[in-house]
């Protein structure tokens, strides 16, 4: 990482771990050291500071700073419990169409003089949320499920990220089901990768622990107990630009290629 | 290795709308760089030059939302994902995956094929018929999984069926 850089975080289709995502992967940047703030983007169904455990602490938000009715400081909450790591909360009461892409991009510029890391949650979909989610931002992560829809619509969304300037977005296949994919139920990260055609950020296998903490408000990936924790670690680490290798632990996609070159597979 | 063949025959095929329809039929072309632009903006031209043997070559990966319309051939290096779609005139060949729609020889243009380095097409047009993938028992993924992928292959009319085979012919096997 070269300098300041806003990253959009981006799916297309809706649950698929973007904001517990972002919220995860802000935490392990301001561990290791990146000043970093997270942009709820999410105008009208703001939901990051809930699953960073901030509610309670919003007094200003992202349209009233660009609006003018605070100063951008004003609005920022601190995280206590990581040092470097802050939320410029959505607003709940307004919709989209309440900032424009004009907007967000001053706004992304201006946090990038504070700033190392400035991650935006995208909304789903492909409308005002979404252009304005990516107008500010350097880079984009794309984040998909290994189903056959959500796949469809991160194809859906490079294409467009293509048109926005932003061509080589990087892939994070989250929540893999490990078991469904050592069936042949479910498409393993290399299926996924191979239709995208795009660089893997990492993938992170499905983790009741990550669940049950979001709920708590509280990031999962402090944990030292779960896979999915460390997959995210180490997700960090390569945002912030270190060569980390994929996990070598067997990959998703090994039983199932197993089974193939065995002839075991349902073919 | 299960031959797919077509169970489906229209008159009308969609993609052989009149021009006027080009922006109706297929979602919103809007997404494509620019050269898909160009390509979509010379649909003007298309019903005049059925016989055209120009060839368009596009570049990249075309993505779920993405169509290339063409009078001539189309040759696309890269993949077409599902959601994507190419209409051309006359041939359409994939150097990569056709996940997508393909549909060669819209304008009924005589002896059109479709190519595709792995052909696992959701929908295959040639002239006037349509082709599709077979269904697939349970919902498996298959067409999404590299495992379905086989060698290059080749669909081309054959007694008003699509008929697809793999391409070159293999020695010895013949159709």
């Amino acid at each position: 990482m070269d300098g300041p850089t806003a990253i959009v975080i981006t799916s297309g289709k809706g649950g698929v771990g973007k904001t517990t995502l972002t919220a995860n992967l802000g935490t392990g940047l301001a561990l290791l050291g990146k000043r970093t703030v997270l942009v709820d983007a999410d105008i009208g169904l703001r939901n990051l500071d809930v699953v960073l455990g901030l509610e309670n602490r919003i007094v200003f938000d992202i349209v009233d700073v660009v609006d003018g009715f605070c100063r951008l400081k004003q609005a920022l909450i601190k995280d206590k419990r990581f040092e470097g790591l802050h939320l410029l909360p959505a607003a709940q009461t307004k919709d989209k169409s309440a900032v424009s892409p004009e907007q967000m991009e001053r706004l992304c510029k201006e946090l990038k003089q504070e700033f190392d890391v400035v991650l935006i949650d995208s909304p789903a979909g492909i409308e005002q949320g979404f252009r304005n989610a990516v107008a500010g931002a350097d880079a984009a992560v794309i984040v998909t499920t290994p189903d056959v829809a959500a796949v469809r619509d991160a194809d859906r969304i490079i294409g467009l990220l293509e048109a926005e300037g932003l061509g080589e977005p990087r892939l994070v296949v989250n929540r893999v089901r490990t078991d469904l994919v050592r069936r042949g139920e479910m498409m393993d990260v290399d299926d996924v990768v191979d239709i995208l055609a795009v660089d893997l950020l990492g993938f992170v296998p499905e983790d009741e622990r990550v669940v049950i903490a979001t709920n708590r408000g509280e990031p999962a990936i402090m944990r030292q107990d779960s896979p999915a924790a460390q997959a995210m670690r180490d997700i960090s680490r390569r945002l912030a630009g270190e060569a980390v290798p994929l996990a070598e632990t067997a990959p998703p996609g090994f039983w199932s290629r197993l089974r193939r070159v065995l002839g075991l597979g349902a073919g | 290795m299960n031959l797919r063949v077509v169970r489906s025959r229209r008159r009308q095929p969609a993609g052989a709308r009149p021009p006027g329809d080009a922006g109706e039929a297929g979602g919103t072309p809007s997404a494509g760089a620019s050269r898909t632009g160009q390509a979509a903006g010379q649909a003007g031209t298309f019903e005049a030059a059925w016989a055209d043997e120009r060839t368009l070559l596009v570049r990249k990966t075309l993505r779920c939302g993405q169509e290339v319309r063409y009078p001539g051939n189309v040759v696309v290096l890269g993949d077409v994902n599902a959601g994507a779609r190419v209409v051309a005139g006359g041939d359409v060949i994939v150097v990569g995956a056709l996940r997508g729609l393909a549909h060669a020889g819209a304008m009924d243009t005589p002896g059109a094929v479709v190519y595709a380095h792995r052909l696992q097409a959701t929908q295959l047009r040639i002239g006037p018929t349509v082709a599709r993938s077979p269904d697939r028992p349970g919902g498996a993924p298959d067409a999404d999984r590299r495992s379905a992928a086989q060698g290059p292959e080749i669909a081309r009319l054959r007694d008003g069926m699509v008929v697809i085979e793999p391409f070159p012919a293999p020695p010895g096997g013949g159709g």
